[in-house]
């Protein structure tokens, strides 16, 4: 009998394990990202349903080979790292062919002995989570504006008709004491309308900041700042809501602090918001602003949570004795619409982006922004901008045109996009590296006509930024280009500022330009029914536009020379190189106000 | 003769906004003008030749924008002062402001007392 009941308990065993397999394939099956696991050799070992999806190829012809690298390209080295790094999860994103983008999480699985067996990973397609912020973003801005006339309505009559009780109804009202009551109360219910509509406007009015900052729409006024003049702006503007809640407000400022390169109203404004917030969450004690200099040397690693390369830096630091934040919160403070709650009973207040905007700018200077803080004693906010910036200011014109076009021209994230600079300019390609690195954005560079064939041979990036004036151009006639170029010569002013010449050509997606041959590429792009082929050339003076004007007469284009942008409103302008150094970002909104036809493109002509 | 503002927005309670708010010049002999669109704007800049022009830029077929241009190209008009009421203070609309040879411009949402002062500079009369 008890062989009959050992066989009895082996069943038992037997049918969990079988149980349990069943079970955990049904969970493969249905489970909505992709799996797959590797032995530690990289080949494939199982590949659930989701995944075949994903990769359009059946698991039968994947399964105990390495998976082929074009399929997925980028797998390979966060499964590698999961495997060199067993003790923690490998995350990574990869992008398909098709261009979606898929995040991949690794794990390596350990046997109970403690050998590594291979390496489970989960694939997860987040294109579309992508797609649907980008439309919370534009839902949001024109919410935003939308909101603004309505606001303005509520804040003007509340103004207004506080003005009329106070001026013509107050001084003829009779003195019984329940009259008076009734105008105080109204008095204050007009007050906290015209409070709580100046709020909503404060709201919106971050909201469309942040909007214009992360679309590289905002210009910035960059010149010398003495922070001190920002700390008293930013002080005086907080003023009476430290004084409305009874708190000091403290200031330490050595002597003689440096001067910083920036704008000064927008580092105000992020001085504004650390204040505020500090005054906001603090409800005795005192609210203290600081300025320093702090320098890291050489192989120094800096009491602060941030990277900050050595150097020079300007410190700012807003110290409160409030509430405090909770360190798992520490982390998020900056990001968009995060809302930190010490206790149940805190209601969120504003909008949650005065942090965002100011990493924004802050994170424009090229600096860094963090918090420390202790719960019940006090945090502190701190911003330091580098001193040793670079003579030479980021130029915000071809930087912002940049931004814009990647937002726009692509689905993808920056830091799926490459860039691809061609220029031999130090200072070109110095002031797109700085500018662009913040962007996450995979930047190749090429100093010459060959060095950028080589690149395009092996590289598709999603932009190329061509000087005019690259040696060895003609390296590229009869290359097919990437979808899209931007012809940008920069020249130095007489202030040393460098200006951009170029514009985006969005016309181009898919069109291949041979540079010299400017006529025939019009006309690809061109191909439009609609347009009545005008073109506004500006200076026909010099030789190549006269030469130009008779070819494109002969191709059925109706050229409009002219030495103002305002004498039609074209198609398209083209303009001599020389004479875009005057205002070209002028010339351009003039002729795109003129027609509103928003394709409108400039071509800048550079002899060469 | 005594003086006019027009005045023009296409939202009618911005519209009621500015006329009350500027109400107080009527007891200067200040006659007010008011326009809910580009056309009826342009019209009585040219039939009524105001002094002062309070212009909101975002209205559908003729803007703000054009009817000050259009007003500033005409020799006959360009003395009339134009505030163009911007949506916000946005560096485009600033630069634009300027290019159609707006005399000032004021961002919207507006505190009632910026308005009034304004008009007070312009017409010279004190309140």
């Amino acid at each position: 009998m008890s062989g009959v009941g050992q066989g009895g308990a082996t069943d038992e065993q037997r049918q969990q394990a079988a149980d349990s397999q069943q079970m955990l394939a049904a969970v493969l099956k249905h489970l909505s990202d992709g799996f797959l696991f590797t032995d530690p050799s990289g080949q494939v070992m199982l590949i659930n349903r989701a995944l075949e999806q994903m990769l359009g190829r059946p698991a039968a012809t994947l399964l105990g080979k390495p998976l082929p690298v074009d399929l997925a390209p980028g797998i390979g080295p966060i499964i590698g790292q999961a495997l060199e790094n067993a003790s923690e999860p490998t995350q990574g994103e990869i992008v398909l062919a098709d261009g979606r983008t898929i995040q991949a999480n690794a794990s390596a699985m350990e046997s109970e002995r403690g050998r590594i067996v291979g390496v489970m990973t989960t694939l997860r397609d987040v294109s579309r989570r992508w797609a649907a912020e980008r439309v919370k973003d534009a839902v949001l801005t024109a919410i935003s504006h939308e909101f603004r006339t309505p606001l303005a309505s509520i804040v003007g009559f509340a103004a207004l008709a506080e003005k009329t009780l106070d001026e013509r109804l107050v001084p003829h009202i009779s003195s019984e004491d329940r009259v008076h009551r009734a105008v105080d109360r109204l008095t204050d219910h007009l007050q906290r309308i015209d409070e709580s509509g100046r709020q909503l406007e404060q709201m919106v009015n971050d909201l469309l900041d942040l909007a214009d900052m992360e679309a590289g729409r905002l210009q910035w006024h960059m010149g010398d700042v003495n922070v001190v003049d920002a700390i008293h702006v930013a002080l005086s503007a907080i003023e009476s809501q430290a004084e409305e809640k009874g708190l000091p407000l403290c200031l330490s400022l050595p002597p003689d602090l440096p001067v910083v390169r920036g704008d000064r109203v927008r580092l105000a404004q992020a001085v504004i918001n650390l204040l505020s917030n500090a005054v906001k969450f603090t409800d005795q004690g005192e609210v203290c602003i600081s300025a320093g200099t702090l320098r890291i040397g050489e192989n120094e690693a800096p009491d602060v949570p941030v990277p900050l390369s050595p150097g020079d830096y300007l410190l700012v630091s807003v110290h409160d004795t409030g509430r405090g934040i909770p360190a798992e919160s520490l982390p998020h403070l900056f990001e968009k619409f995060f809302q930190s709650q010490t206790s149940l009973t805190d209601k969120p207040t504003g909008a949650g982006l005065g942090l965002a905007i100011c990493q924004e700018i802050v994170e424009h200077h090229g600096g860094q922004i963090w918090a420390k803080s202790e719960l019940q004693v006090g945090s502190t906010f701190s911003f330091a901008l580098p001193l040793d910036a670079p003579a030479r200011p980021a130029q915000p014109i071809l930087l912002r045109d940049l931004r814009r076009w990647l937002a726009t021209a692509s689905p993808e994230p920056p830091e799926r996009q490459a860039v691809l600079v061609a220029s031999a300019d130090a200072d070109l390609q110095r002031l797109l590296d700085k500018g662009l690195s913040s962007e996450d954005l995979i930047l190749h560079q090429a100093s010459g006509g060959e060095a950028c064939r080589r690149i395009l041979a092996s590289e598709t990036p999603s932009l190329l930024v061509l000087d005019l004036l690259l040696p060895g151009l003609d390296a590229l006639h009869g290359l097919s280009l990437p979808p899209a170029l931007l012809l940008a010569v920069v020249e130095a002013g007489d202030d040393g500022l460098r200006v951009a010449l170029g514009e985006a050509l969005p016309e181009l997606a898919g069109v291949s330009l041979a540079l010299r041959s400017l006529p025939s590429y019009l006309a690809a792009a061109w191909d439009d029914e609609e347009s009545d082929n005008r073109l506004l050339m500006l200076d026909a003076s010099a030789p190549s536009l006269g030469g130009i004007t008779e070819t494109l007469r002969a191709q059925d284009f109706e050229p409009v020379v002219s030495r103002h942008a305002d004498d039609s409103g074209p198609d398209q302008v083209i303009l001599q190189a020389a004479l875009t150094l005057l205002r070209p970002a002028r010339i351009q909104s003039t002729a795109r106000y003129r027609n509103p036809r928003r394709d409108l493109c400039t071509v800048v002509l550079v002899e060469f | 003769m005594g003086k006019k503002i027009l005045i023009v927005d296409d939202e009618p309670f911005i519209l009621t906004l500015l006329v009350q708010t500027l109400e107080a010049f009527e007891e200067e002999g200040v006659i007010l003008l008011k326009a809910s669109n580009g056309e009826e704007a342009l019209r009585l800049a040219q039939t009524e030749r105001p002094d002062l022009v309070f212009l909101d830029v975002m209205m559908p077929r003729l803007s703000g924008y054009e009817v000050c241009q259009q007003i500033k190209e005409d020799a006959d008009l360009n003395s009339i002062t134009v505030i163009l009421l911007t949506a916000r203070g946005q560096e485009t609309d600033r630069e634009r402001a300027i290019d159609v040879g707006a005399d000032e411009y004021i961002t919207k949402p507006f505190d009632p007392d910026v308005i009034v002062q304004r008009a007070q500079k312009v017409l010279g009369i004190a309140l």
